[in-house]
């Protein structure tokens, strides 16, 4: 694990392991905290923790090699927070495509919270094990931008988020 | 109390466990729950379910106010049960009363997911947390 700060206002941090699912949540509440910190929004960092969560369980779900990687970095843009979420595992052609449709279809969709009701009424039917909810909620519930990027059997996914700086809690005199 | 056949949960960050007093079937979840109590909460609601039908109770409470998290797949085991319930003739179909706490907007964000889907079967209502924090 690296963290870093490489401007003053700057935060960012990588994992790179074998994760379980039980390492999963202790990820989340480590980057839920790392949100809270700096960001000073506790529905902000659970959405943020939340899609943390869904991203790293779909890559140990999925990797190909049993490895993932995580990198979540936060920066000062425009008097804003951008919160980058970032993971990468491998994953074989048959999950490839799954994950390209179902991206394509969260990406496009012009009301992500109509896509995000009616999948899950799909859920409800599905047999496989899967809910197919992970990354829409990610778009509808943690309202953040999705993208994807696939390099031979390497896939790449990013969420992203402005937050509004939140003032400093005033101290108060006390007598 | 009347007994009622419903396993509890006390495992991989998450406790749930039921009550069935005074003629209400409630549920109080607390935690967190991942992909390693899918299972678990997919047999407890199953359980529920087939309980709830056996005492004809009108209405499920689920009592969500000290849940921390609750990932897609065990999302999705609630939205299996309201399938179940919506399947149901009318006359034996119940209700389900969630409780939210104020403070965690997520909670409101995802039950409001569920109430759309059912929407005349889903009440979601907040109060404050029971620790009062």
């Amino acid at each position: 694990m690296r963290a870093e700060c490489p401007e003053s206002d700057d935060a960012l941090f990588e994992l790179r392991f074998a994760p379980s699912v039980a390492l999963v949540s202790t990820v989340r509440r480590f980057v839920s905290d790392f949100y809270d910190e700096l960001l000073k929004d506790r529905d902000a960092s659970h959405r943020l923790g939340m899609a943390t969560h869904e991203m790293l369980e779909n890559a140990v779900h999925y990797s190909s090699d049993h490895r993932s990687e995580l990198v979540v970095s936060l920066h000062r843009v425009n008097g804003q927070f951008l919160v980058t979420i970032r993971t990468t595992n491998r994953a074989t052609d048959e999950r490839l495509s799954k994950v390209r449709r179902a991206l394509d279809e969260v990406v496009t969709a012009p009301d992500p919270m109509d896509l995000y009701n009616q999948l899950v009424r799909r859920a409800a039917k599905r047999t496989d094990g899967g809910s197919g909810l992970g990354l829409r909620r990610i778009r509808a519930e943690a309202d953040l931008a999705l993208s994807y990027s696939i390099e031979g059997d390497t896939l790449v996914l990013t969420a992203e988020g402005r937050f509004p700086p939140r003032p400093e809690p005033q101290l108060t005199e006390s007598r | 109390m009347t007994a009622v056949d419903i396993p509890r949960i006390d495992a991989n960050d998450l406790r749930a466990a039921s009550s069935y007093l005074d003629g209400n079937l409630s549920l109080q979840f607390a935690g967190s729950a991942d992909s390693r109590s899918q299972g678990a909460i997919e047999a407890m609601l199953g359980r529920v379910h087939a309980e709830a039908l056996r005492l004809g109770v009108p209405e499920v409470s689920v009592d969500f106010r000290d849940c921390d998290f609750v990932n897609s797949s065990c999302f999705k085991a609630f939205v299996v049960w309201l399938e179940q319930i919506q399947e149901l003739e009318t006359e034996q179909q119940y209700r389900l009363r969630f409780y939210s706490d104020d403070t965690k907007a997520w909670q409101r964000r995802s039950l409001q997911a569920l109430s759309c889907f059912a929407i005349e079967l889903v009440h979601i209502e907040s109060k404050p947390n029971r620790g009062g924090s």
